[in-house]
């Protein structure tokens, strides 16, 4: 088989491709480029350092085992890889199993004053995340917040914050979309 | 849902708080819906920003998840310095190791393999005996012998190729009749079909299913204006345009006999 002679340099779209080919020097590469992110998020998502690395083991296996899921037309391989860790976290965070560990997230989160800027740490891009999350309006900063990183679905939303549904999906919606622009320079800064 | 409602949703779909039956739903929308696409991977990279951090991977995760990979029992994964085995070949994985597969080739059907391997190697030197021992290994293997058979008389050879390696071979006979007889792609989940492609004057055709092991293929029929055959993996009922990525490709070469 092709072997993607210098992995460092490939991008991880040609990376995710010659892992469709069955290559693993090449999960190897995204494992070093992205490992970090999908366990820290899945980390800070469920609180526990054990299931966050089971996590990020069912990510990577996954990847493997159905790399055709990743479509690089439709955006980068870290987009991708977030957003199943941040699925499977979630329902982690759901299930009856963590109800307790959830409960305890719940407390902690209260007593540290949660923030949802305190929860970006990115180290490339912290300062314009940062930024764009500071220029959201309270209620929608709080929607995200709850549904992000709070496994919160939008009806669980509605009802911590007594309003309409409605009003929380349109607020998640329009907190994403004023965000948008804000991080497209650092999210091309960032990606392959 | 109106397609109003569903727009409405897609911010609280895309970080994952929305209920099971909306997804369903909004994923039914999705794939016909190219704008709302666009929303949703624009609310993904959003959410993908907002999730980002820099954290510590514990040590010996990695070794985890290659042993995880390497347990995955996958007939048909070739090994990475391996280059095709011949269709009938059973490969077997194994974890040594380094975690390097090794593949083996199983009793009986190791026999019309071997015949296969020795007829594309185009060393016919005993031409009558080993047509002989091929018509015997029609009889007994099938379609592997058949190959053989075309491989024997005047025949193409297509080698579809990735990243200027070797994937998967097909033998052309005269009629246009082809066998795909090599093939280092891994077999895929039941749910899933490679699907062949040909360019045929600018247009994309289908040539036919392969199905998810590509160790086990019908003949199929390549018409003399294709140029170019393509191997993609699509959902098990196929599809009617490929879907990216192309695995492997390769060019129709002339009528020529190898």
């Amino acid at each position: 088989m092709a072997v993607i002679s210098d992995l460092s340099s490939a991008s991880d779209a040609s990376l995710a491709m010659a892992v469709a080919r069955w290559q693993e020097e090449a999960l190897a590469e995204i494992y070093r480029r992205h490992a970090g992110a999908v366990f820290g998020l899945a980390k800070r998502l469920i609180f526990d350092a054990v299931l966050a690395e089971e996590v990020t083991q069912e990510v990577f296996v996954r990847l493997w085992r159905e790399p055709e899921r990743y479509d690089p037309t439709r955006g980068s391989l870290r987009t991708f890889l977030l957003s199943v860790t941040h699925g499977r976290a979630i329902d982690i965070l759901r299930s009856e199993m963590s109800r307790r560990a959830r409960e305890e997230r719940s407390r902690a989160v209260a007593e540290a004053g949660y923030d949802l800027e305190q929860e970006v740490f990115d180290l490339t891009t912290a300062e314009r995340v940062r930024e764009a999350v500071a220029k959201l309006p309270g209620v929608e900063r709080k929607a995200i917040e709850l549904a992000y990183f709070g496994g919160h679905s939008y009806r669980e939303v509605a009802v911590i914050e007594n309003e309409p549904e409605g009003t929380i999906k349109s607020r998640i919606r329009s907190g994403l979309r004023r965000m948008g622009p804000e991080l497209d320079a650092a999210v091309k800064g960032t990606d392959r | 849902m109106m397609h109003g409602e569903i727009e409405e949703l897609l911010g609280a779909y895309a970080l994952h708080a929305t209920e099971p039956e909306e997804d369903r739903e909004i994923e039914a929308h999705l794939a016909d819906c190219p704008r709302c696409r666009a929303e949703v991977q624009a609310h993904l990279e959003v959410a993908a920003m907002l999730g980002s951090s820099a954290s510590e991977v514990p040590a010996g995760l990695w070794e985890k998840i290659a042993a995880s990979v390497g347990e995955i029992p996958l007939p048909g994964a070739p090994d990475k310095l391996s280059v095709v085995h011949p269709l009938g070949a059973v490969p077997v994985m194994r974890q040594r190791g380094s975690r390097r597969w090794q593949v083996t080739v199983w009793g009986a059907v190791a026999a019309v393999a071997a015949a296969v391997i020795a007829v594309l190697g185009a060393q016919v030197s005993h031409l009558d005996q080993q047509v002989q021992t091929l018509r015997t290994a029609v009889g007994q293997y099938g379609l592997s012998g058949a190959a053989a058979q075309v491989a024997l008389g005047p025949h193409r050879t297509i080698v579809l190729t990735a990243d200027k390696a070797d994937v998967a071979k097909v033998v052309v006979g005269p009629s246009g009749t082809a066998f795909w007889v090599q093939s280092s792609l891994r077999e895929l989940p039941s749910s899933k079909t490679y699907q062949l492609w040909g360019l045929a004057r600018g247009n994309i055709v289908s040539l036919g299913l392969i199905g998810p092991d590509p160790r086990s293929v019908a003949p199929f029929r390549i018409e003399a204006t294709i140029t170019t055959v393509m191997v993609t993996a699509e959902p098990s009922g196929g599809t009617a345009k490929p879907t990216l990525p192309v695995l492997a490709q390769g060019d129709v070469p002339a009528a020529t006999v190898d």
